[in-house]
């Protein structure tokens, strides 16, 4: 791997950076804060590697022309916030049902509506699974470091490439604005979404026809060039045209969803710290991952068994990964700047009904450490000497 | 030496805290191959309210993002100093602007000079940031002067005589707190 | 090619009603293509939803069907993102410039390089006929029935005011005209709009004593106004009335034109390389 360059800057950069690295060539996006400076970035950056950054009159906009640019060939992104991805969900729905890959950041803020618009919130978790009507799966990624920005980026336009799906990558105020050393490097073994068979003859192409291949991922040429094609956002058959027959509806609904879900163990990434004696278990993600790993060294300082579960992928969710966690240890916190979006999911896959513990604050400040070790001393650990603030 | 330093510039919009924190963390981790994390916290406006910004230095993985046991606090303006008056603990390390400051009863450590002169006698009004950094790394030792002097040479490039400035500034800073 | 080689015939009869207009579009944008020279494999389709939004499906020209009324913001990104495209966009009333207007007049501005065809039928005639922003006052809709009390849109005004490059309006029974005026559309670099009136005769007639398609058709003919007469009538004369013809053809570089040659003219890919 490539190093090219170490620098200190914030999250909001290096996913901007992640985003030309993973090969992006056009942005469409509406200001919001605070995700702002991705689009100042990418208005800076695209036209120094021959791509294209528009600014659109709204979201809605924004996410229907990298839409049509990924359709027309481009790796595309947009970037905003919780506000901004409400107006999104109509049109992530026509990038979900004609398998259009794109990648949307959300750094997320305070809400709901306009909320406290520089503050941060982990509060978008269950929109990004279901905020679109009808089901379909998704794939969400969340950073905890500016490092991570850079890298869940670039992973991000992979899986979206290699799925032909709409990736969010859910950072956070805190994350997007923190500054950190990160190294740009070069992405190894970048995925590009697949081309037909160069034997395949050329004209009208069916390019909804994922049952022919192997791994259900229909090739995906662009515009102008020797395939010609339809996309449709309306229920289709295979070669695009409407279709209401209600056996095809099945069929490809059951298959928006089956091709992340039974790719799971390759979209989930996770990450343990100290789990292999832990009784305490701390399911965390984003900037909560860093109030859990802090709480985590307090704990250990102290003798007791805490481990942090650190998940990068939010959906699908990691539930093989939870109910391994879960399995030996007395309870698990969730610590989440949201009122228990994560900590419900951690639930369902709770298969001895341990006590599962949120720690949640909405008030737009980071969860504090003592905070974490508040909640297991008020409950298990009475020894914990650590005081909140 | 020691390995681990929480530090918290604050101070009102405008007087260059960002750039304070951003220097110190890019030169410990760009530099010295170090850890750095730094957030800030600012209000709407963009001049004239409270800001501040955390940077947390060390040799290993620094988990909490935000200062809490803070090491040093650099306050540049009366409101910031303020906040941070009464709640110190006596081992922290209280730094501030005395021209801005009136001094009040603290727990902390307190070392008040005047920043704002120094940066007018360094020819550089506007560096009081600069300044501030200088004292705190004469009397922290957290940082190389070289590896601060190396980012402000990288930050101002193409811009000499600001770049000048800035560098007396920040010796300025160094040389009265070595006395 | 010819004309008739752009329809797929295996998709015919199309679904619209006895007496719509859209099939007389659907010839006129055929015969503009053949016009204008395009092939298939150049040329994308995009439609938003709504009876004119079908229209893709009887062509055999590449399509992107969308959302209602978020064509023109797809449009903008397959053209932005491939510049040899010919990207022609489908718009209905409803569709275009009622729940998309907001897209509308930021195409026309932007000037982005697109050829949108809007057909106006005063209505939302898939859904039952409510009433639109072009509804004329008066008209009565499935969700007017006292009579409607919003003026429309002149949407030409509203295109020419807010910067498109090619302006045209027609009526869809004038099939060699409004092929005409497409095709020149078509030819131009920047945003053409031609906007063609069209009779929906099952809801829209219907619910305004206009039972018959011809009658539907003459009313439509007594409230347009070719160019050259227009010129010569006064603003009294004019209310209420639409003028047809060519009505604005200006100069101006196109968005992704003018994108690439700033980024050349300025060096910034050059400037990108030294640092």
């Amino acid at each position: 791997m490539n190093t090219w360059e170490i620098r200190f800057a914030m999250g909001n950069e290096a996913i901007a950076e992640g985003a030309l690295a993973a090969g992006a060539r056009f942005y469409a996006g509406y200001p919001i804060t605070p995700s702002s400076e991705i689009a100042e970035i990418a208005s800076r950056r695209l036209p120094q590697v021959g791509g294209v950054f528009i600014q659109m009159e709204d979201e809605i906009a924004s996410i229907a022309a990298i839409i049509g640019a990924s359709a027309a060939g481009k790796k595309s992104f947009t970037a905003t916030s919780g506000p901004g991805v409400s107006l999104m969900q109509e049109n992530l729905g026509v990038a979900v049902m004609s398998e259009i890959p794109c990648v949307i950041i959300d750094v997320q803020r305070s809400g709901p509506s306009t909320g406290l618009a520089t503050k941060p919130a982990q509060g978008d978790v269950m929109q990004a699974r279901w905020g679109t009507h009808g089901d379909h799966g998704i794939i969400a990624l969340a950073p905890s470091s500016v490092q991570e920005c850079y890298d869940l980026t670039i992973k991000a336009f992979d899986f979206s490439e290699k799925y032909r799906t709409p990736v969010y990558l859910m950072a956070d105020e805190v994350i997007g604005h923190m500054r950190e050393p990160y190294v740009l490097h070069e992405a190894a073994g970048l995925v590009s979404r697949k081309q037909p068979d160069p034997s395949e003859p050329g004209g009208d192409y069916k390019i909804f026809d994922f049952e022919r291949y192997d791994d259900h991922i229909a090739p995906m040429p662009p515009y102008g060039g020797k395939y010609i094609f339809r996309m449709n956002g309306s229920m289709h058959d295979e070669a695009g045209f409407g279709c209401g027959a209600s056996d095809n509806a099945d069929k490809f609904i059951r298959h928006y969803e089956d091709k992340i879900t039974k790719n799971r163990d390759d979209i989930v990434m996770t990450e343990s710290y100290n789990m292999e004696d832990a009784d305490y278990v701390l399911v965390s993600f984003g900037c909560s991952a860093r109030s859990a790993m802090a709480a985590m060294r307090l704990a250990r300082q102290e003798g007791e068994k805490v481990g942090v579960l650190k998940l990068m992928t939010l959906w699908p969710f990691p539930d093989k990964e939870v109910a391994a966690a879960l399995k030996k240890a007395k309870a698990a916190v969730v610590p989440e700047m949201n009122l228990g979006q994560v900590a419900s999911e951690v639930s369902r896959y709770n298969e001895r009904k341990i006590p599962v513990i949120g720690v949640n604050r909405v008030d737009g400040s980071m969860i504090t450490p003592y905070q974490i070790l508040d909640a297991l001393k008020g409950l298990y650990l009475k020894g914990l000497s650590l005081k909140g603030l | 030496m020691k390995q681990r330093w929480e530090i918290i510039f604050s101070g009102v919009g405008g007087q260059g805290l960002l750039l304070s924190g951003n220097l110190l963390g890019a030169a410990v981790s760009v530099i010295e191959k170090r850890q750095a994390v730094m957030t800030c916290t600012y209000g709407t406006e963009t001049r004239g309210t409270f800001t501040k910004s955390d940077v947390i230095l060390s040799d290993g993985y620094i988990d909490f993002p935000e200062v809490l046991d803070a090491d040093v606090v650099v306050s540049l303006a009366q409101i910031a100093y303020d906040r941070y008056v009464d709640v110190l603990k006596p081992k922290t390390l209280f730094l501030y602007n005395s021209n801005q400051v009136k001094e009040a009863p603290s727990p902390a450590r307190q070392v008040g000079l005047p920043m704002e002169e120094m940066a007018a006698q360094a020819g550089a009004p506007a560096a009081v940031n600069i300044v501030a950094l200088g004292i705190l790394t004469a009397l922290t030792k957290c940082v190389q002067p070289t590896s601060i002097q190396e980012m402000l040479t990288r930050h101002f490039k193409g811009r000499q005589d600001v770049l000048g400035a800035n560098i007396k500034a920040f010796e300025a800073g160094l040389e009265e707190a070595g006395k | 090619m010819k004309h008739n080689e752009f329809i797929r015939e295996d998709r015919l009869p199309t679904f619209w009603c006895g007496g719509c207009g859209y099939g007389q579009v659907m010839n006129s944008i055929t015969r503009a293509f053949e016009k204008a020279g395009v092939t298939l494999n150049d040329t994308v389709l995009v439609s938003g939803i709504g009876c004119w939004g079908h229209v893709d499906s009887f062509l055999k020209v590449n399509a992107f069907h969308g959302t209602h009324g978020r064509a023109l913001a797809f449009a903008t990104g397959i053209k932005l993102a491939n510049p040899e495209l010919n990207v022609v966009v489908a718009l209905g009333d409803g569709d275009g410039v009622t729940i998309g207007g907001n897209h509308f007049i930021h195409a026309c501005r932007r000037n982005i390089d697109l050829t949108a065809i809007l057909c106006n039928n005063y209505n939302y005639g898939m859904t039952g006929g409510q009433y639109s922003s072009t509804t004329p006052e008066h008209s009565i809709t499935s969700t007017s029935p006292y009579g409607h009390i919003e003026p429309g849109f002149d949407i030409c005004k509203l295109a020419e005011v807010s910067g498109a490059r090619y302006i045209a309006r027609s009526i869809s029974e004038n099939v060699t005209q409004t092929a005409e005026y497409i095709a020149e559309a078509m030819s131009k670099k920047g945003f053409s709009f031609v906007e063609v009136l069209t009779p929906c005769t099952t809801h829209y007639g219907r619910n305004n004593a206009m039972k018959h398609p011809p009658e539907l058709y003459r009313w439509l003919k007594s409230t347009v106004v070719p160019a050259a007469a227009a010129a010569k009538m006064t603003e009294d004369q004019l209310r209420n009335k639409f003028i047809i013809g060519k009505l604005y053809d200006r100069p101006g570089q196109d968005y992704g034109t003018r994108y690439r040659d700033e980024i050349q003219a300025k060096g910034i890919e050059d400037l990108a390389k030294k640092e």
